[in-house]
């Protein structure tokens, strides 16, 4: 299915604003995720990805404010906005007494897919995800890893433009994770538009064409992996540690500004042992970022 | 999307897997055989065969054992069956990816209102050899014995319907299950101990408590669906529908028969059929919204 074209976003958030009596779980956000990037979403627990993802699937009402998806609002029109969407939520329920391709089957007759056209549709599925040699094997006898995979599977099943993955990599072995990941890539490769979710910053950096750090239901920042390397740079942190045992933690803005702190610690404190750059990189911006939210809430 | 609902179809072949249902299956039909066996054994006497009198008084017996046998077991089995149904897709994660198929809220609820009904269909089909066998013994006409299991498939699916409602209504099948037996248990003991406790002149009624507690209880209607004529041989049978059909008895029309009862348990059963789908349609019709 696809409907959306490069230059039309396949996500387009406005001030999209979600409350649980009075805790804000989403607020305000605006997004724009173009067609056939992988998108992640980085932020801590309770940051609001798992509400936006769910909103974006039209399995929740936003209190306030429009989402579309493929052009079309989620909340006016679920059941098309339903056909766009692929969603694997973050903890991955299957039935353990299926055959593999008895879920997939289950699945694609759900989503109204004509029962001559699933054998090959499944093969397909199947193959994509490495599990083709498992067609028969009862879901229960799958390993974590490949349990994910199935999931991976039986969110594509209907072919949709948006695929919404909600910590995909969690709970996953180092080997299985490597193997998710390649995945994703696959299916950037393949065309698709990704919107990936993860709290391991490294790996959302290395496949992902554009990122959002989002805390306190917002988006503190949002671009290409480089363009936040670029913002990272104007938040250097720099840790020092003195003669007497005792650390401190600086925030500086530049190179000058840097060469003007070790100076001063070196005039006024009690010897600097140790003056080390410890960031400039998207970690330490999210850190920063969410630690200034953390702070501010 | 196919005829057949995909969650019934789903659900069918993971039951069907395995040989927990043919056992099940098997030992309902032994059991029943057996009750019939004993039954016939208990009341049976030597003359029984030449008097058909006695031979109405023994088949009548041997119905209302095998009926009661019947009601009982939709009364016990239907709300652990049917108790799993949201709640269990919910416990096993599964409630999410199912909601974001194409399948509306109702067609999940029918599924799996479909799905806990089958194997209730299922004994209740093997069971009919052994109810027309009490047909042919005498004291019950076919007319009764297909009264009979209208009573026990509609308390079958009214009950399922309850049980499907506490599911969508709970996040654990523990939960649900003991939600849904203590709804069967209101319904089935509690109107009955109700109707016994209400003093008549109480509710206004010279004649009886109020109908409308009896129109609920499934052991109460197959009684009066029943119920053999006044003063026949079969009416001096003696069995656990007995005491049931003495206590239904004053809610009898002028005609002999308990139509108006039977009536207004039918428009009952429609009504919480209506309300408890709609319901559990309803917490499913906004997915996370509801699970929060």
């Amino acid at each position: 299915m696809t409907t959306a074209t490069p230059t039309t976003p396949v996500v387009e958030t406005i001030g999209l604003h979600k409350r649980y009596g009075p805790f804000t779980a989403v607020d305000h956000l605006d997004l724009v995720v173009p067609a056939g990037v992988v998108f992640g979403v980085i932020g801590p627990n309770g940051a609001g990805k798992t509400t936006t993802f769910s909103m974006l699937a039209s399995l929740l009402k936003p209190t306030s404010g429009t989402a579309l998806v493929a052009g079309v609002d989620v909340t006016r029109d679920p059941i098309t906005v339903r056909r766009h969407v692929g969603y694997m939520p973050d903890v991955v329920g299957v039935y353990d007494d299926l055959r593999v391709d008895e879920y997939l089957d289950f699945f694609a007759d759900s989503y109204g897919i004509a029962r001559r056209a699933r054998p090959a549709l499944i093969d397909g599925l199947l193959e994509l995800v490495d599990l083709g040699p498992k067609r028969e094997a009862m879901v229960d006898s799958l390993s974590r890893g490949m349990k994910q995979r199935l999931s991976l599977a039986r969110a594509l099943v209907h072919d949709p433009d948006l695929l919404l993955l909600d910590e995909p990599a969690s709970g996953l072995d180092p080997r299985a994770r490597v193997e998710l990941w390649d995945l994703v890539a696959t299916l950037r490769d393949l065309g698709r538009t990704v919107i990936v979710s993860s709290h391991i910053l490294p790996e959302l950096e290395s496949a992902c064409g554009m990122l959002a750090v989002m805390s306190g239901g917002r988006v503190l920042a949002q671009g290409t992996p480089e363009e936040l390397r670029r913002t990272a740079a104007g938040r250097r942190r720099v840790t020092v540690r003195f003669v007497d045992g005792t650390t401190a933690e600086h925030h500086v803005a530049d190179d000058l500004d840097q060469a003007r702190l070790l100076r001063t610690l070196q005039d006024d404190g009690p010897g600097v042992l140790e003056f080390r750059q410890v960031d400039g990189d998207i970690e330490a911006l999210f850190l920063a970022l969410t630690e200034a939210e953390g702070a501010s809430t | 999307m196919s005829v057949v609902n995909p969650v019934l179809r789903r659900e069918m072949r993971e039951r069907m897997r395995g040989p927990r249902t043919p056992v099940v299956v098997s030992v309902h039909l032994v059991l029943l055989v057996g009750l019939f066996w004993l039954v016939y054994r208990g009341e049976a006497t030597s003359a029984t065969v030449d008097d058909p009198t006695e031979l109405a008084r023994l088949g009548r017996a041997v119905y209302d054992w095998i009926l009661a046998v019947l009601l009982l077991l939709v009364v016990f089995l239907v709300p652990g069956l049917a108790a799993g149904a949201i709640a269990g897709e919910r416990e096993r994660q599964t409630l999410i990816p199912l909601q974001i198929t194409l399948l509306s809220a109702r067609r999940i609820v029918t599924g799996k209102v479909a799905a806990s009904l089958a194997m209730l269909g299922l004994l209740v089909v093997v069971s009919l050899p052994v109810l027309v066998l009490t047909w042919v013994v005498g004291g019950v006409s076919l007319g009764q014995v297909l009264a009979g299991l209208v009573v026990v498939i509609g308390s079958g699916v009214v009950l399922t319907f309850l049980a499907v409602a506490c599911s969508a209504a709970t996040r654990r099948v523990q939960t649900a299950t003991v939600a849904a037996y203590a709804v069967t248990l209101v319904l089935v003991g509690g109107t009955l101990g109700l109707y016994r406790a209400i003093d008549p002149g109480v509710v206004g009624d010279d004649d009886s408590p109020p109908a409308v507690l009896l129109a609920l209880n499934p052991l109460a209607l197959a009684a009066a669906a029943t119920a053999p004529p006044v003063d026949s041989a079969a009416s001096r049978a003696d069995s656990p529908l007995s005491p049931i059909r003495a206590a239904v008895a004053p809610l009898r029309d002028d005609d002999g028969t308990s139509r108006d009862l039977l009536v207004l348990g039918a428009a009952l059963a429609v009504a919480l059929i209506a309300l408890s789908g709609a319901y559990a349609t309803w917490r499913l019709r906004l997915p996370t919204e509801v699970e929060r």
